[in-house]
């Protein structure tokens, strides 16, 4: 097509200086707004923070594919262009569930464009990355091609107004003169102005965002004037095109699925693809993910933009139809149906604002896709490149800020220049959708790994490398070189005969399927085969360290507050790690960013010199370049610093094992709080116990002291009379005596049963364990205490079993016991009066011995307490207690160390009886 | 996975079935309906019914984990006081 061309009847409104500085005009505006919004991102007031912004980003889908192809497809294919807005649609249904994790995930780890997302998905893997990149890159251009050919085609037609006539083949012009050359160029510079003026750590771009969202209003604006008045200004409504068309014989095949070539296969492929696209085309991951400013404005855009689709979309189908009847004939490609219907009918404002329209679609994608393939290019494929290199010695360079930006700036230009050779070579010979979807199935093949990546930690990078690799392949052998044969460049008898003559091998049939459109044909084949070998590969090889630690932290990235992993070990100086980023984003940011971090961590910057106990500063460092020059660069620059301290698998697995380790420790912890709870109670309970011991202790020391003194006392008062006074009378003096001798005796048997009872307590009374005829024994305690019941003139009575009985105890110990039962029942009973009676039974494999007063007895309150030390019931007829309290405590521990029982049975003034139990001897 | 994400993934399996074959050939026809034919006004119907559906999913769970994280933000906040 030729930039010069003179038409003769020019109106004012149309004239080529006023298209062009509309044109300008209007790119002028979008610069403005991009500035707008740059200065209000550093001044800290976002204006593309809302979901509204978001969603017309999210926009750029809709390209000069969509201002203009859409029409064109439908003209030809009837509801054939709806798939690529439906799949989006469905795609955003569920975009709350898949695409907010992947923002999540690129949030955490500060991603920057979707060869970032997928290299580090699989441990950092510039292989990885650079294959992405590649395939993003050679994926995008026919695209980008498609909109430099619908901006210069719809700039040659809107130029021949008022006459229409279709842009000629480029063929047999030289480059200079061809307008898509310039328009490339064009955006190539506008591009650069708008995308890499400066470097952010962030890789975020607000004032485009905010440029973009316009554009996007803008063509939707224009988009719906045009529709709204071809359908009610040229036609009398959508009825009336619709009755038309119906009536037409050729045409009305466009309502119905008849009019698509493939039938619903086609359409199914094309929807699928569709929602690929809309993820993961390079463009789309940049404004959704890279550029996403809150993941809850996802919420609104996931009906949002489908509206946006809806809206316009609506007109497509009238536009198309129309333009079929007012154009029958070849004479005009329905692609520019939506610019040339209006200069038909002589509207020029309106043809003016389609051009303008139509360049806001073409434009807004080629600055958001050549932005996010040139920091591809420059942070995946070459920077890594340039750092590994140890012949050009860039990773020593000072100051890369230059580096990267001018990497940056060329890639944009080389891009533009390689979709423009495209267009040129290759896309002319093709409607503006056929164009497109062979992009799109490119993007699709991103799927499976970045889909099956954030669900399963299984997948590993090799297999992602050999299910891209081999998707990549089948997409350029089925679709991109057979579009070069198409072209003439390649011979036809490729794809008519296949590779090499070989049938199976027929680009458009391969291995013999046919039936199929091209794009179907293609999306069969390649989008299986990437997800099978994603699969099968991973299942068959082992991740690496990094890689299981990456798969953990994208899979599990809403899990909690993901705890921060620091995969560099070894010591490193704070001021290398600042130089280093200083190199790549400046001194000053560099500074600041170490300051903030610092006063963040609450760490004294000046005081800190060796980064070793804080590699948190190492990762945090890596994040920074890695916003700059992507993860995978980063990795090489930090390993640069760490010379010969390499990550191996020992240190990977300390690290997993320190996650791990925090858990496990966590648990136990816990479990100890649990059990330190039980150990408290136990302790208070303990204490409790000791406490009643010590004052149980106090209480038998004062009591002792008590019992000591008073015969103490008496003893001494007694001897100083008859000290002091030498001419008593010897029946007085023998009563003294007595009552001395008495005293003394009470105290040596205190004394006995004090020590006793000690040695019972502390468990170093020696036991002499022997079998013991217990009728014996019951004799000797009734002979013992014979003296004593003779005074007092009390009857003791004996009931024993006839058979001898023997039992294995301490003999004398058990004496003790008896006799002080008997003892006790003599001094209680009233003198004269009293009947004692000793009893020996055998029950239940126990003997039973009891021995039984007619004394006062005992009331029932002390009963229980009777048995403790220096219980004695004090009883006022009785006065003064007679014993030292002390002997039902030893009794009783006597018979407990014998594992029998002792107790009392008593009513007051009937009389007691005393039992105690011992084990008979067994044979 | 949420029950409101779990209405999600059904809403977009059940739209795959109805807006794929056999399902789109019931209304690929040569009918006319309100003037429009019958399988260009079944796929605008429905593409504006999704839209209302995700809207009504996404505003009734947003209301929800909103009021959610409220609560939560407040007992952080009483916590806060409480130290």
């Amino acid at each position: 097509m030729l930039l010069i061309n003179a038409a003769p009847m020019r109106t004012m409104m149309l004239q080529n200086s006023v298209i062009l500085a509309s044109a300008f005009v209007y790119l002028g505006i979008l610069f403005a707004i991009a500035y707008f919004g740059d200065k209000r991102a550093a001044a800290k007031r976002s204006i593309i923070s809302n979901p509204y912004v978001y969603t017309l980003s999210i926009a750029v889908y809709c390209t000069a594919w969509t201002f203009f192809g859409s029409v064109g497809r439908a003209a030809t294919t009837g509801v054939g262009f709806l798939p690529t807005y439906l799949g989006p649609t469905l795609m955003a249904v569920i975009w709350w569930i898949v695409l907010r994790k992947i923002v999540r995930i690129a949030k955490t780890q500060r991603i920057t464009s979707i060869a970032d997302f997928i290299g580090s998905r699989y441990g950092k893997s510039a292989l990885l990355t650079g294959l992405v990149t590649i395939i993003a890159v050679v994926g995008v251009l026919p695209y980008i091609s498609l909109q430099l050919k619908a901006i210069s085609s719809s700039y040659f037609i809107v130029q021949q107004y008022p006459e229409l006539v279709m842009p000629l083949h480029s063929d047999d012009f030289a480059i200079w003169q061809d307008t898509a050359f310039y328009v490339a160029l064009l955006l190539a510079a506008f591009t650069i102005l708008f995308g890499t003026r400066q470097i952010d750590v962030t890789e975020r771009h607000e004032g485009m965002v905010a440029a973009i969202a316009f554009e996007s209003l803008f063509k939707l604006v224009a988009f719906l004037a045009v529709g709204v008045y071809v359908t009610f200004g040229v036609f009398d409504g959508p009825g009336a095109i619709y009755s038309q068309i119906a009536n037409a014989p050729k045409l009305s095949h466009l309502l119905t699925m008849e009019a698509l070539p493939g039938g619903y296969s086609a359409w199914f492929s094309l929807t699928v693809v569709s929602m690929l696209a809309i993820l993961f085309l390079p463009r789309q991951f940049q404004v959704q993910v890279v550029e996403n400013v809150d993941e809850a404005h996802i919420r609104k855009a996931s009906w949002l933009f489908p509206l946006y689709l809806l809206a316009i979309n609506l007109f497509v189908l009238p536009l198309a139809l129309g333009g079929l009847l007012l154009f029958p004939g070849a004479g005009v490609d329905p692609d520019t149906f939506v610019l040339t219907i209006p200069m038909a009918q002589k509207q020029e404002a309106l043809a003016l604002l389609v051009f303008l329209g139509g360049l806001s679609a073409a434009t807004g994608m080629v600055i958001v896709a050549t932005i996010a393939l040139a920091t591809m290019v420059s942070n995946e494929l070459v920077m890594p490149a340039l750092l590994r290199s140890k012949f050009l010695h860039v990773s020593e360079k000072q100051d890369l800020t230059w580096l990267v930006l001018g990497i940056r700036r060329s890639a944009i230009v080389v891009i533009l220049f390689l979709a423009y050779l495209y267009f040129r070579l290759v896309g002319e010979s093709f409607a503006l959708v056929t164009t497109g979807l062979v992009s799109f199935v490119a993007a699709a093949q991103f799927a499976p790994a970045i889909l099956i990546g954030i669900y399963w930690t299984g997948a590993t990078q090799r297999g992602a490398l050999v299910g891209l690799t081999a998707g990549f392949v089948i997409w350029t052998y089925t679709l991109l070189l057979p579009s070069f044969a198409n072209s003439g460049w390649l011979p036809m008898s490729f794809i008519e005969e296949g590779l090499f003559g070989m049938a199976l091998l027929k680009p458009y049939a391969l291995f013999g399927l046919s039936g199929l459109d091209h794009i179907t044909h293609a999306v069969f084949w390649s989008l299986p085969a990437n997800t099978l070998l994603l699969i099968a590969v991973s299942l068959f090889s082992r991740p690496g360290a990094i890689e299981t630690l990456q798969a953990r932290a994208f899979v599990n990235v809403f899990e909690g507050e993901q705890r921060k992993v620091n995969v560099w070990r070894g010591s490193v100086q704070i001021a290398d790690l600042q130089a280093l980023v200083a190199r790549f984003i400046g001194e000053q940011a560099a500074q600041q960013s170490f300051a903030r971090y610092a006063s963040q961590q609450g760490i004294d910057s000046d005081q800190l010199q060796v980064a070793a106990p804080h590699t948190d500063l190492v990762s945090y460092t890596e994040h920074l370049l890695a916003g700059v020059i992507g993860a995978a660069s980063a990795r090489v620059m930090i390993s640069t610093l760490f010379k010969g301290q390499t990550l191996d698998i020992a240190d990977v697995m300390d690290i997993l094992d320190e996650t791990s380790q925090v858990m496990e420790y966590s648990h136990q912890l816990e479990h100890k709080t649990e059990q330190l709870e039980a150990v408290g109670k136990e302790l208070r309970a303990a204490n409790v116990r000791l406490q009643e011991l010590d004052r149980m202790k106090d209480d038998f020391v004062s009591t002792v002291s008590h019992e000591l003194r008073t015969p103490l006392t008496s003893i001494r008062a007694f001897s100083e009379i008859l000290l002091s006074e030498p001419d008593i009378e010897l029946e007085q003096r023998e009563k003294f005596l007595h009552i001395v001798v008495n005293e003394t005796e009470r105290l040596t048997r205190l004394t006995n049963d004090v020590l006793d009872l000690a040695k019972i307590e502390s468990g170093r009374m020696d036991w002499n364990m022997q079998p013991t005829d217990m009728h014996q024994l019951i004799e000797d305690a009734i002979n013992s205490v014979f003296q004593l019941y003779q005074d007092r003139g009390i009857e003791l009575h004996k009931d024993v079993l006839h058979e001898s009985v023997t039992a294995n105890i301490d003999r004398d110990r058990i004496l003790q016991v008896i006799i002080n039962l008997l003892s006790n029942a003599a001094k209680f009973c009233e003198q004269n009066e009293g009947q004692v009676t000793i009893s020996l039974k055998e029950q239940h494999a126990e003997l039973k011995i009891c021995v039984t007063d007619n004394g006062p007895g005992v009331e029932p309150q002390h009963h229980a307490t009777l048995f403790d030390k220096f219980q004695q019931v004090s009883d006022q007829q009785q006065g003064k207690p007679k014993g030292t309290g002390l002997g039902l405590a030893i009794c009783k521990r006597i018979v407990e160390h014998h594992g029998g029982h002792i107790w009392l049975e008593s009513e007051p003034s009937e009389g007691c009886r005393f039992f105690f139990t011992l084990q008979t001897a067994t044979n | 996975m949420s029950s409101g994400n779990r209405r999600l993934l059904l809403l977009a399996l059940c739209l795959l079935l109805v807006l794929n074959y056999p399902w789109l050939a019931i209304f690929s026809q040569q009918t006319l309906l309100f003037g429009v034919p019958l399988l260009h006004l079944y796929l605008f119907v429905l593409w504006f019914a999704i839209i209302l559906t995700v809207r009504f999913l996404l505003t009734g769970m947003g209301e929800k984990e909103r009021s959610d994280v409220a609560d939560k933000r407040s007992a952080h906040e009483n916590d806060d006081a409480a130290k």
